[in-house]
């Protein structure tokens, strides 16, 4: 697409900033322990999962007439599964005229609790596949993790839903991923997600997540190979940053972070902010407990919308600042003195692509 | 300008423009399969609304 056409796209997209994706962080309990794990998540919580009856107030205040036939609630985690009332969370969300989907590890996701998400009205669903069965269960932390999430994922294909799967590239999937592709694409998955690791979270401090700017680069090439392939599954690389060359070559549709835009979370203590990785303490616009989650979204969110602050450390006099922004807003944490990741900085810099 | 969003949006062309995916979330719902949930929840609010209706003249009454 013309960059200038799409620029104007994204000035009015954001001018208009309508919400129709809203993340709620309904547990951080989790049965697993990632190795990635951006919320830090673990099996006893410090904070109790939050009642659905406080997350539909704040829902009931986005006036009926504003819920674009789109609007969708993404309830992830934690793991969202092992809510006990989580079949009574999607009925009484869809109940509203809102969609559900939801983030899973897969690990719970067997026939029964199938059958009863797509009863009580699931729309979406994704399952994380971190590598074969050793990579995965690893980075997850548990044995047996890979086969319960495959069988999720086998299910899940074959079902009504909107639904994909995502691995996060590390060292250890690396050099997996084109036979990663060969069993998703065996199980009839409709679309993988590829995207690499921030460094937040367990992740900060953990070298094996992070791909090199070679990698990185032989990534961008291996999802470009297999989107030349004819297949039934789509191979794309998630929103996360700018690519430079690889816009619209290994996604849709050019970069474009939605976060503040068309994206809110209420996260697990009741703070309101965009996506759920998104630096809480930094860029956290209220509580559903003190202010309207609708007031909130209309009168708050202005770093979100206007990133000229984020003109700093290697993004000031950046030459692709107007397509990039500063890359996603995850990629900005504590005194947002310089972006985290700069995936187009990664590509630019590598000598050569290394090959999966 | 939420009239150049509709008219871009009905465009074949632009309308993928419009399907995001939050890096960490789930895919988009499509848009036909969300349009039935509101037509289903319209029908199930249909009856609490006419017995509103019914309600008002005894109120009336009462004054």
């Amino acid at each position: 697409m013309n960059p200038f056409l799409f620029r104007l796209f994204r000035y009015n997209e954001i001018r208009v900033h309508e919400l129709n994706y809203l993340f709620w962080e309904c547990t951080t309990r989790c049965n697993l322990h990632c190795r990635h794990c951006g919320s830090d998540c673990t099996t006893v919580s410090g904070n109790p999962d939050m009642p659905l009856e406080d997350f539909l107030r704040a829902l009931e205040t986005v006036p009926v007439r504003e819920r674009v036939p789109g609007f969708t609630v993404v309830l992830t985690g934690g793991e969202p599964l092992l809510r006990p009332d989580i079949d009574n969370v999607v009925r009484s969300i869809r109940e509203r005229g809102v969609g559900v989907g939801m983030v899973s590890n897969g690990y719970f996701y067997d026939e029964k609790k199938h059958e009863r998400m797509i009863e009580a009205g699931l729309g979406a669903l994704t399952i994380s596949l971190d590598g074969l069965e050793e990579s995965h269960d690893w980075m997850r932390g548990r044995s047996g993790s890979y086969t319960r999430a495959l069988k999720g994922i086998e299910l899940a294909a074959h079902s009504r839903l909107a639904f994909d799967v995502v691995t996060c590239v590390n060292q250890r999937n690396f050099h997996e991923l084109p036979r990663i592709w060969e069993v998703l694409q065996g199980v009839g998955v409709p679309q993988w997600r590829l995207f690499t690791i921030i460094p937040i979270g367990r992740a900060a401090s953990d070298q094996e997540m992070h791909l090199s700017n070679e990698q990185f680069l032989g990534l961008m090439e291996f999802i470009k190979e297999r989107r030349a392939v004819p297949s039934p599954m789509k191979t794309t690389f998630s929103c996360e940053g700018y690519l430079g060359p690889y816009e619209e070559v290994v996604r849709d549709t050019p970069y474009f972070c939605h976060a503040g835009v068309n994206i809110a979370s209420v996260l697990i203590d009741g703070r309101i902010n965009a996506c759920p990785n998104i630096d809480r303490d930094a860029f956290t616009e209220g509580s559903i407990y003190k202010d309207s989650l609708w007031e909130v979204w209309n009168s708050g969110f202005k770093r979100y919308r206007n990133r000229n602050w984020a003109k700093v450390g290697s993004c000031r006099g950046c030459p692709v600042w107007k397509n990039c922004l500063g890359n996603g807003m995850h990629n900005w944490h504590g005194s947002c003195e310089a972006v985290l990741n700069c995936h187009y900085g990664k590509i630019r810099d590598a000598s050569a692509p290394e090959k999966p | 300008m939420k009239w150049l969003r509709n008219i871009l949006k009905g465009v074949s062309l632009t309308a993928a423009l419009f399907v995001f995916q939050a890096c960490y979330g789930a895919p988009q719902i499509p848009e036909e399969e969300m349009e039935q949930a509101m037509v289903e929840t319209k029908a199930e609010e249909a009856p609490a609304e006419e017995d509103a209706a019914a309600e008002t003249p005894v109120v009336a009454q009462a004054e």
